[in-house]
């Protein structure tokens, strides 16, 4: 993570101030979920060696085996099982699964960069809490909070001051090689969608 | 026409539930005046209205939640964002990406291209191409119109409430809203609907299922043709699957969602069609950079 972290900040040099966010960070910690929570197979299903149908199976696999996310590519996940390291179509997983003892975050490739919100507060990113009290008096999304604010216009036009323009989402687009493809709506017909 | 025909449909069944259930005596300037407000419900909402609207629930929402104070994150959602939108039947729409600085997990879209993430969701994604599934799938909503109509379809039936409604809409037209004098942006009657419309608690309604399934299938076809892996968007469900539903953090999310399984079941009738795409880019490094950004900023 670091030396993705060091080869982009070269690669991605930002003119933007960056603001203090000890706050934002600290309410992470309230996040109720952990990084660490594993994949459940949803059917029964095999253990690839390559992200490939034709591929040898490695392993066939029950439904509701626990499996630990690796990597994605494309429709396949590589997971670790308890014994081997493959590939299973990632449309046969499911999360769900509660763990309940403690684990490193470190030892985590899933769960995006919740362990690093969590490592910033020094505490302990092992416990898979799921602090629910910890979220009582945090300005968030509830509906009582929603229905009782007061409209902020001067939010608002920040917000917009902060938009991008076709030119400019063009150029990102283009900076991180992403090129127009031609894709079809497969439900094109029921919905009237565009094309 | 239609208009028309509805706004018959819709008095002839209002008079007798108005008169009886609402007003012991009859009255009939009253009716009509409900009358005609169900008449400018039912009527097509134009553009500006609809981006009038959206600025108004936006304003609801940043005054409950504020805006995450890191301009540079802002502006990578920004940019992820609108270039998602640029494939949609939209792409000229002033569109207006808002991270909300908030542990909690969810999304909106709002009429007119205003679209909001929370913190809370983009933290646990992984690269740009789970980013640009979820606010794909919020561009599809926007795409679609599925907030306008549902805006429509809770004003009538607001309107055939009777006086009340009509009353506080005469308010709301002269710019006030719950003791609230908008002004700038927000003066016009459009936001003041919008802003009634998130007081009463009609906005945390949920879509129909179909309409959140449609939004899926639309949001993965938008992010495939914006270059991105269209997995992603299934892979940020994934990640939802395995939250807890009465987390406090997500159960807003829940409740107006189908599950994340039953999405995924849906996703996955058509996702096979997207499979030669799905080696397109999902743009780990550029992402990576962002979210580090924000926690070294906090550090």
């Amino acid at each position: 993570m670091q030396s993705i972290a060091n080869t982009s900040r070269r690669q991605y040099r930002s003119s933007w101030q960056v603001m203090p966010l000890f706050v934002a960070a600290i309410l992470l910690v309230s996040v109720g979920i952990d990084a660490q929570e594993p994949l459940l197979t949803n059917r029964a299903t095999e253990l690839r060696a390559n992200p490939d149908d034709a591929a040898a199976s490695l392993q066939s696999l029950a439904a509701q085996a626990k499996v630990q996310l690796l990597e994605r590519r494309g429709a396949w996940s590589r997971v670790k099982t308890d014994t081997q390291t493959g590939w299973v179509r990632m449309m046969h997983l499911r999360g769900g699964v509660v763990i309940e003892e403690a684990q490193p975050a470190s030892k985590s490739t899933g769960g995006g960069f919740l362990s690093g919100f969590n490592r910033l507060l020094g505490g302990s990113p092992q416990t898979n809490q799921r602090a629910q009290s910890a979220t009582i008096g945090i300005r968030g999304l509830s509906p009582e909070e929603l229905k009782t604010a007061s409209p902020d216009a001067q939010a608002l036009s920040a917000m917009k001051n902060l938009s991008s323009s076709k030119p400019d989402a063009e150029k990102f687009a283009k900076d991180g090689k992403l090129a127009r493809a031609d894709v079809v709506d497969p439900g094109e017909s029921a919905s009237g969608g565009r094309r | 026409m239609k208009t028309l025909f509805m706004l018959v449909m819709t008095v002839a069944t209002t008079l007798p539930l108005a008169a009886n259930a609402q007003f012991g005596n009859f009255n009939l300037n009253k009716l009509l005046d409900t009358a005609k407000k169900v008449g400018e419900a039912t009527k097509d909402i134009t553009e500006p209205e609809e981006i009038n609207m959206g600025d108004g629930i936006a304003a609801m929402i940043l005054g409950a939640t504020p805006l995450h104070a890191d301009a540079n994150l802002q502006r990578y959602v920004n940019r992820v964002g609108r270039w998602v939108a640029m494939q949609s039947g939209r792409p000229d729409l002033p569109w207006a990406f808002g991270v909300l600085d908030t542990p909690t997990v969810n999304a909106f879209a709002l009429p007119g291209g205003k679209v909001f993430v929370s913190l809370g969701l983009i933290a646990r994604l992984s690269n740009e191409a789970e980013l640009a599934g979820v606010l794909a799938h919020e561009v599809a909503h926007v795409m679609q119109k599925h907030q306008v109509k549902a805006i429509q379809s809770a004003h009538i039936s607001g309107a055939l409430q009777g006086v009340a409604q009509a009353e506080a809409s005469q308010r709301i037209a002269q710019g006030r809203a719950g003791g609230n004098v908008l002004t700038g942006a927000l003066a016009n009657a459009a936001a003041g609907e919008a802003i009634e419309f998130v007081k009463s608690g009609l906005f945390l309604r949920p879509l129909d299922r179909s309409l959140e399934y449609e939004a899926d299938r639309i949001g993965a076809v938008l992010a495939a043709r914006a270059g991105y892996d269209p997995y992603g968007l299934v892979s940020a469900i994934q990640i939802l699957s395995g939250l807890k539903a009465e987390d406090s953090g997500v159960s807003l999310m829940m409740s107006t969602h189908p599950t994340p399984n039953d999405r995924l079941a849906e996703l996955e009738k058509f996702t096979a069609t997207l499979d030669k795409f799905s080696t397109q880019p999902q743009v780990a490094d550029r992402f990576a950079f962002v979210m580090n950004g924000v926690i070294a900023a906090a550090k």
